[in-house]
């Protein structure tokens, strides 16, 4: 469904991939795993149109991606929750929603925000509340909801779990769960490695911009180096 | 006094009205971009030169409005392609210096079309009927371009802050002043809304600028300076950047700016007897009648004691959706 084939990305003369390749199947979970700035957000921002590739190819469905504009990529269906949630603070809860589903036609978007409200009940009940003022769980489930506004048939998330308490980050990766089953493809950037390696299908280690490991995810958990660098055993 | 009272009031609300309709603009393109658009007095300048061109050539009046609209958006579309995107998102020194070049431009490209149509550099504005002369309510007669710019700037305004609020396009501007990547990464194409908030606010400089010329009677290309400063004033009182900030710091330097002339002289105006002798020298020292020539001085250091004492303007610290 979604390829990447040697890509290279720089900020200046900063080499942040230094040619990469990914593959995310139709109906994968696919977890992106790595250390701190090694390069994670960029992979995910060359795929959503944030960012130029230097050089490589990203496929999305057989078409060439690299090149195109974020309202084209979401367009083709590939809809990206950034990282550190960034939802539109000055904006209800509703106009957020609203505006995830800005590339869809005005007359679903409406029962696409019920389907929403569905999955995150405690959305529902804050439609009219400023995305600013929602705590930091609701706030990753608007970010969520509001990415699947577009329908998307690829799911890009960036650690959804960041700075969420216990129980929050066990919700998350339950609605995760319920995509996958839903048949959602999706790509997880993740770094709590123990839960993400124990919903994704596959996974990658990307070190310093380039893949370093790959493989099932219940092979990368045995995995000495995985282990120790990210498993904490 | 009565009259004189209502007469002021009429000013107030006229001048708030323009200033209105400047500030949001200025506004819009501040909450999404960071630029300060100086030019945007010379939008309206420049808008009230197509009114009078297409006056001068015969145009009937909602011809004339009509492509005076038409021709700013253009303007404004322009200027929005060719100056200010390639260098989006860099210093605002960067963004800031060249809207003072594209002022430059419109005002000595101005100067070179009335020299190339061998009109003087100061026309008469050919100010079409309805917003000539003046009403009569009761006692008291009002400029009829002020009611009817009091009226058309209240109407406007709603219909952009509806379209602002009800829309996704108005939404979308507010979006991408809120977290531009994140309003991208939803699909939004931020230049066709970077676009539109051009055209919009060059559209409502446009009327501005109608409004100004009728008032005026004479325009020169450098008239939109003192427009566009008292635009920045009233956005800067409102807290800058937010659009209800902005409608409401222009109404309040509409006032502002009225109560020197107001109070300037008042003991004159009121009726014999209405106070004691000592009262009355008293009235006349504190506001002698001169006092409404110190008018910009007094709205000046109104502005610096805002800066001093709350530089997130009159609605600073109440966050709602006016951020564009
Ligand atoms: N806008 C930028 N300008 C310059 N360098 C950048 C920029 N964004 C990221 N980088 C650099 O690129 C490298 C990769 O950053 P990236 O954000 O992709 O890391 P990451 O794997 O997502 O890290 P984290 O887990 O901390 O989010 C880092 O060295 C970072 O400093
Ligand atoms: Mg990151």
């Amino acid at each position: 469904m979604l390829e990447l084939t040697g890509v290279h990305v720089a900020y200046g003369n900063i080499r942040a991939l230094q040619g990469i390749s990914i593959r995310v199947g139709a109906g994968e979970l696919v977890a992106l795993i790595g250390s701190n700035g090694a390069g994670k957000s960029t992979t995910l921002k060359a795929i959503s149109g944030l960012l130029r590739p230097s050089a490589g190819r990203i496929e999305f469905e057989g078409r060439d991606i690299s090149r195109a504009s974020t309202d084209v990529i979401v367009g083709l269906g590939i809809s990206h929750c950034p990282e550190g949630r960034r939802v539109f603070g000055r904006l209800t809860v509703r106009e957020n929603l609203l505006l995830g589903g800005i590339t869809r036609p005005i007359a679903e978007v409406r029962s696409d925000i019920e389907r929403v409200t569905t999955l995150f009940p405690r959305l529902g009940e804050r439609m009219t509340q400023l995305g600013g003022t929602l705590s930091g769980g609701e706030q990753q489930m608007l970010a969520i909801g509001r990415a699947l506004m577009s329908r998307p048939r690829l799911l890009i998330l960036d650690e959804p779990s960041l700075g969420l308490a216990p129980m929050m980050v066990e919700r998350i990766f339950e609605v995760i769960d319920d995509l996958k089953r839903g048949g959602l493809t999706m790509l997880l950037v993740e770094q709590n490695v123990h839960h993400a390696l124990d919903s994704a299908d596959r996974a990658y280690v990307l070190e310093s911009g380039l893949i370093t490991l790959e493989g099932p995810a219940d092979v990368l958990r045995r995995n000495p180096q995985v282990e120790h660098s990210y498993l904490g055993r | 006094m009565d009259v004189y009272l209502i007469q002021q009031i009429v000013n107030a609300l006229s001048a708030g009205s323009l200033y209105a309709l400047m500030a949001v603009g200025l506004a819009l393109i501040f909450g999404i971009l960071r630029l300060i658009n100086f030019a945007h007095g010379d939008v309206m300048m420049v808008a009230a030169y197509i009114a009078a061109f297409s006056l001068f050539a015969g145009l009937p009046l909602p011809v004339a409005i009509v492509t005076m609209i038409a021709g700013t958006v253009l303007i404004g579309l322009a200027m929005e392609r060719i100056a200010y995107r390639p260098i989006r998102g860099g210093p605002e020194v960067a963004m800031l210096l060249t809207s003072f070049a594209v002022g430059q431009i419109l005002q000595n490209g101005t100067l070179l079309v009335t020299r190339l149509a061998s009109q003087p550099v100061q026309i008469a504005f050919p100010t079409p009927d309805v917003l000539s002369g003046v009403v009569a309510i009761g006692a008291v007669t009002i400029p009829r371009v002020n009611v009817i710019g009091f009226g058309s700037g209240v109407i406007i305004l709603a219909g952009v802050m509806l379209f602002l609020t009800r829309t996704r396009t108005g939404l979308s501007m507010h979006a991408a002043a809120d977290d531009l990547p994140a309003a991208q990464l939803v699909g939004i194409r931020v230049n066709w809304v970077v676009a539109a908030a051009f055209a919009l606010s060059a559209a409502l400089a446009s009327v501005a600028g109608l409004l100004y010329a009728s008032q005026a009677g004479q325009i020169n290309p450098f008239l939109g300076f003192s427009p566009v400063l008292k635009a920045f004033i009233a956005a800067v009182i409102g807290g800058f950047g937010s659009i209800s900030g902005a409608v409401v710091g222009a109404y309040a330097l509409g006032f502002l700016e009225v109560i020197p002339t107001a109070l300037g002289g008042i003991a004159d105006i009121l009726p014999p007897g209405a106070v004691s002798p000592e009262i009355h020298d008293l009235l006349a020292t504190v506001f002698p009648s001169a006092l409404g020539s110190y008018r910009d001085a007094i709205v000046f250091v109104f502005l610096i004691l805002m800066l001093l004492f709350r530089p997130n303007g009159i609605l600073g610290g109440r966050a709602r959706e006016d951020t564009p």
